[in-house]
């Protein structure tokens, strides 16, 4: 197995960069100078470009990784666990700004930082639960981690509807129900949206190529030890590692 | 609008610091897979 990703794939990821980062550059350009200016709340409002279209991006990867999952566990296949894996890690990458965004956001519009309203409250239990993934992953040495890392990423999973819904299932909620937005700040939101997940695209494959990387290093190793005269338990090369 | 700018950078700076440990790693496995 080539240590790199083949040809078509670093050409694809080359041109995947370039739009991720036009994107998203003016995407930044058309929350700057064209959203209009908030009436109630003034320019704070503003988070509410990233702040967005980055929890929707998180449900995103954490769906992909799910799906991931349930393929592995189906064909036993390496390249599903590292879809999974690298969709986990990403997409933990995303609810975190969607962490930090919030509060921001809380402080100007509720007037604290933090409330454990229904919403926040199923979200950080997410961005807990995907926070335990990456630590038990990255904590188990043995042949069975996919399977379990698969597992994790299919129970976990369970708490997205519930953050999805808990608006409505639960009373106290400050977040609406609906958000119907007009004009240009339609246009700036779901501009954002979609730049943002041409850029989770970019860093998921990027992040791919290193699950990628760390599977040839791992036939390496296994080839090396398998050939004769490779690794022997006991002898002096092993006894000093 | 402190607040608006704080979120944006903040966000901005877990993304390169993110992105950064991605290509640490990638090199790192690229060495190991020699």
């Amino acid at each position: 197995m080539n240590r790199n990703v083949p040809d078509w794939w670093r050409k694809g990821a080359t041109w995947l960069w370039r739009a991720a980062l036009v994107l998203v550059g003016i995407s930044l350009a058309m929350i700057a100078f064209r959203a209009p200016i908030e009436a109630v709340m003034g320019p704070v409002q503003k988070i509410v470009y990233i702040h967005v279209p980055s929890a929707i991006v998180t449900l995103l990867a954490f769906g992909i990784a799910f799906a991931a999952a349930i393929a592995y566990l189906a064909t036993k296949q390496w390249i599903w666990d590292a879809i999974s894996a690298a969709s986990c890690e990403v997409g933990l990458v995303f609810a975190t700004v969607v962490m930090i965004s919030g509060p921001l956001w809380a402080r100007s519009a509720w007037n604290t930082w933090w409330t454990w309203e229904p919403r926040l409250t199923t979200f950080f239990i997410l961005w807990i639960l995907y926070a335990a993934y990456q630590v038990i992953r990255a904590s188990i040495r043995s042949s069975s981690k996919r399977t379990i890392s698969a597992v994790m990423a299919i129970v976990f999973f369970v708490n997205l509807p519930i953050v999805w819904k808990s608006v409505e299932w639960w009373r106290g909620s400050l977040h609406p129900r609906s958000v119907t937005m007009t004009g240009e700040m339609r246009q700036v939101l779901l501009f954002s949206m979609m730049a943002w997940i041409v850029f989770f695209a970019a860093v998921l494959e990027r992040r791919l190529q290193l699950e990628w990387a760390r599977e040839a290093a791992a036939r390496e190793a296994a080839a090396r030890d398998a050939a004769p005269g490779g690794f022997q338990p006991g002898a002096p090369e092993a006894r000093r590692a | 609008m402190t607040y608006a700018i704080i979120a944006y950078v903040l966000s901005g700076l877990l993304w390169v610091a993110y992105i950064a440990t991605v290509l640490a790693r990638l090199k790192r496995a690229r060495k190991d897979a020699r």
